[in-house]
């Protein structure tokens, strides 16, 4: 239970500390681009450097980023809420499943979204082609989606088991 | 379930009360109430033996299979 109670504090912290101020600049920089377009290579340096693309296609890709920013903090915001029903002893409850399957959703569209938002981005501004195999963040996040949505069929078939046992008297 | 629990029934033979029942055999009174209403998945042997020897029956007094 101890290591719960470290893991919980942990995503608490992370949360508290980066994600609430990091959904807040998101936000502001969402309004901001459109205010002053040449922020965008301030915040994009690697992405829109030496690139003399129009205004608008930098900034449908800061939106694109920011979205998958945003998802990305609302999977550990999913995250924190299932911690807390493990706290409460309930690990076989609906949501938990629900939960799982849903952070596995979000980081998969997360992962795939942001290979191919690198690539296109890449090709787009910098003109170089170039698709990493290997152990890429996005990969590992697909992955990560995927150990999720598996979790989520284990835990459900867990449930189907502690209820079976639950009624056998 | 084609499979009926005549406990109640058994218990009416024997003019017992469930809370004495749950007591003799060791399970709760909410597991036996299960077990009466016919919600329970499956049925120990063990708790089928302690039913049988306080109720001084057989397993087929308890348990009936009625087709759907």
């Amino acid at each position: 239970m101890r290591k719960l109670i470290i893991l919980k504090s942990l995503v608490d912290f992370i949360w508290i500390v980066s994600c609430i101020p990091l959904i807040g600049l998101s936000l502001f920089f969402l309004v901001y681009m459109f205010i002053n377009p040449n922020s965008i290579d301030l915040v994009f340096e690697g992405i829109t450097k030496d690139s003399e693309t129009p205004n608008y296609t930098k900034q449908l890709f800061g939106i694109v980023y920011i979205g998958i920013g945003l998802i990305s903090i609302y999977c550990l915001f999913i995250f924190r809420k299932t911690l807390r029903y493990f706290q409460q002893v309930k690990p076989f409850h609906t949501n938990v499943i629900n939960n799982f399957y849903k952070i596995g959703y979000l980081l998969i569209i997360v992962g795939t979204a942001g290979t191919v938002v690198t690539f296109i981005s890449r090709l787009l501004f910098k003109e170089e082609f170039k698709i990493s195999f290997g152990l890429t963040p996005h990969f590992i996040l697909i992955c990560l989606g995927l150990f999720f949505m598996v979790l989520s069929e284990v835990f459900k078939v867990a449930k189907y088991a502690k209820e079976e046992n639950d009624l056998t008297i | 379930m084609p499979i009926v629990v005549n406990l109640d029934v058994m218990l009416a033979k024997r003019k017992m009360k469930s809370k004495e029942l749950a007591e003799i055999i060791g399970i709760t009174t909410a597991n036996l109430s299960i077990l009466k209403s016919g919600k329970a998945r499956a049925i120990r042997f063990s708790t089928l033996e302690a039913i049988c020897k306080a109720l001084d029956c057989q397993p087929s007094d308890i348990l009936e299979y009625v087709e759907d």
